[in-house]
């Protein structure tokens, strides 16, 4: 709760955590509060400019953007979600699996992982797009199995370095059963570090699930889906280039929004850390300390 | 030291190993049959005898391992097989998209290093002034705009607007100009953000409190904090390399780069089973070397790193 309350002082992040509960909330509200149907064509009316009747204005086939982009929500931001709760749920279990169990079950999800991940991400995903065939749920498969080892990885990471704390040897010597500890003593450990980690990576989520549908790998028409929303814009480009101003602008807002509310939760969660605006003229003044040690790796 | 490097090397070997056989694996999982896909795509009904006799022809009706053993052979001469829509050599097809990808990979990487080492330093010498600021608020834009987007945009200013570059395609120097911008926008505000984080934060450790005891130059004092913080930072971008090239795919499709890329994904369209094949590895294989590469001459640079290593092996 300390971390609600901390997060909700930092004023900059609480506006994105509400920004996106809207765009939620517009997505599940989209049968009810878009203007039209998403598929709903109007030759007559196509690449019309912003009316009462079309607030955004209409596509190359006469669609109210308005309400492609509200039931984009549906396909964009919900399925990226789902996807990265996917991705963190296996992460988490084998990963935990992977750091309590230790011997060959380690060994074995580890050179899993070390193999996933000597592949670039986005080749990764081509080749699973590539092999499933086109399709956003595909799409949503390869994204999943592209990330799953990076996570596993990490929370592997995080585990370990927790089964040396003494609250937990204690706890092992008190006898209480493995179950036990992860649900009263991992998790709760895990589970911060995670949602930073997570609220980061929807971000970039949303991105490739866009850029895929944007290549006409991911969403078929006539789902509505923004990145698909930009490549029909691209073909009018020349002629009506504001086309391609509001899915652009949603992916973009959504996008930073996540980031933002990633980095003010991370602070939230490990407020030693709080070196957000460093001091104006800590330069010629003495060092405080080191900032978080020297290496990054 | 050479030992540490020459056991990295060594474990080259049966990581490159693993990466092919997950790729072919990959590709032989999916649902499909390659035979009757190989047909699909020539617009042959599939009848029973055409997909055995494309089978055989493909060497499907071989052992899996077998077959596995087949195309690595063949990729190790550098035959990736045939296309399935045009039986063009896939080795032909990389030869001549593969060079167009790396040169718009390569202005991209001059463009990264040229102006996010700028940015960064200055952004780090002027610490919260307005430029610093504005380079802030651009790094946050750049990190959150989609690719595609900043590439739709770049086009419709510079190349509708004005008419300064071609929308499209690959002829003349202006081409690339459009493409590598687009590519580096993202890595730009990356690499920004890393060197003049690392700046500010060696600006703060006990040597450049020391350097100003002693009463050295700003200039002096200004490089010894760009050497030591340019490390890391070249390291991350040598990683990004392989990145860079397989990140292509989207700009060549925005701006028609003749790319491998653009092969790619048009043979993910066709479902051209090969060419996809030959892709993956070849990003993978790349994705391997260079981080092994990194790697090397990390620890060359950084006694560090090396003590590490060597305390560890």
């Amino acid at each position: 709760m300390k971390v609600w309350k901390r997060l909700r002082q930092d004023r900059f992040s609480f506006a994105c955590l509400i920004f996106l509960g809207i765009v939620v909330l517009c997505g599940i509200l989209a049968p009810w509060i878009a203007p039209h149907a998403p598929e709903a064509l109007n030759v007559k009316m196509k690449l019309a400019g912003p009316s009462l009747t079309y607030p955004l204005g209409t596509d190359y086939l006469g669609r109210c953007i308005l309400s492609r982009l509200l039931w984009g929500i549906r396909t964009t931001v919900f399925l990226s979600i789902a996807a990265m709760a996917a991705t963190i749920l296996i992460g988490t279990v084998l990963g935990i699996l992977a750091g309590v169990c230790r011997g060959w079950i380690d060994a074995c999800i580890m050179r899993v992982c070390d193999v996933m991940l000597s592949f670039p991400g986005e080749v990764l995903t081509l080749a699973i797009v590539g092999v499933l065939g086109v399709g956003i749920g595909n799409v949503i498969a390869a994204s999943i199995i592209a990330k799953w080892a990076w996570y596993t990885r990490m929370v592997r990471g995080i585990v370990s370095q927790y089964t040396d704390k003494n609250y937990i040897r204690f706890a092992r010597v008190c006898g209480c059963s493995k179950g036990y500890i992860i649900q009263k003593h991992l998790l709760p450990g895990i589970a911060g570090e995670l949602a930073v980690l997570a609220t980061l990576d929807t971000g970039s989520v949303i991105l490739n699930i866009s850029a895929l549908s944007f290549l006409g790998l991911g969403a078929q028409p006539p789902t509505p889906e923004w990145g698909m929303m930009l490549n029909e814009a691209k073909e009018v480009l020349i002629t009506h280039p504001w086309q391609m101003a509001a899915p652009g602008i949603a992916i973009m807002a959504v996008v930073a929004a996540f980031q933002f509310l990633g980095d003010g939760l991370q602070a939230a969660c490990d407020p030693r850390q709080t070196g957000k605006r460093p001091a104006m003229f800590l330069r010629r003044e003495k060092a405080g300390g080191k900032m978080h040690g020297t290496s990054e790796s | 030291m050479i030992r540490f490097i020459a056991k990295r090397l060594l474990l080259l070997i049966p990581m490159l190993f693993a990466v092919s056989f997950l790729t072919f694996v990959l590709v032989n999982l999916g649902g499909s049959d390659p035979a009757e896909v190989a047909l699909r795509v020539n617009e042959i009904t599939p009848t029973e005898e055409a997909v055995a006799s494309m089978r055989e022809q493909l060497g499907l009706d071989q052992p899996f391992l077998r077959q596995y053993g087949d195309w690595m052979l063949g990729c190790l001469h550098g035959d990736f097989g045939n296309s399935y829509v045009d039986n063009e050599p896939v080795a032909a097809a990389v030869a001549r998209t593969l060079p167009n990808t790396l040169r718009l990979a390569g202005v991209s990487l001059a463009v990264i290093l040229v102006f996010s080492v700028t940015a960064g330093v200055l952004c780090a010498k002027y610490e919260d002034s307005v430029g610093d600021r504005l380079v802030r608020a651009f790094i946050f834009l750049g990190t959150a705009m989609p690719a595609f987007w900043a590439g739709l945009l770049l086009m419709w200013l510079f190349a509708v607007k004005l008419a300064l570059f071609p929308t499209s395609g690959m002829e003349g120097a202006s081409s690339v100009v459009l493409p590598a911008v687009t590519l580096s926008l993202g890595y730009l505000s990356t690499y920004t953000r890393l060197i003049r984080g690392n700046m500010c934060r060696n600006s703060r450790e006990s040597y450049v409190v020391y350097l100003r005891a002693r009463g050295m130059r700003e200039r002096t004092v200004m490089r010894h904090i760009f050497k030591n913080s340019i490390q890391t930072s070249l390291t991350a971008l040598g990683m990004s390399i392989p990145k860079l090239i397989a990140g292509t795919v989207v700009v060549e499709n925005i701006f028609a780069w003749p790319g491998i890329g653009r092969l790619c994904v048009t043979a993910i369209f066709n479902r051209d089973y090969p060419v996809i094949q030959a892709y993956v590895l070849l990003m993978a294989v790349l994705f391997v070397v260079c981080n092994t590469l990194v790697d090397a001459v990390c620890m060359v640079l950084d006694p560090r790193i090396r003590r590490e290593q060597e305390a560890q092996g």
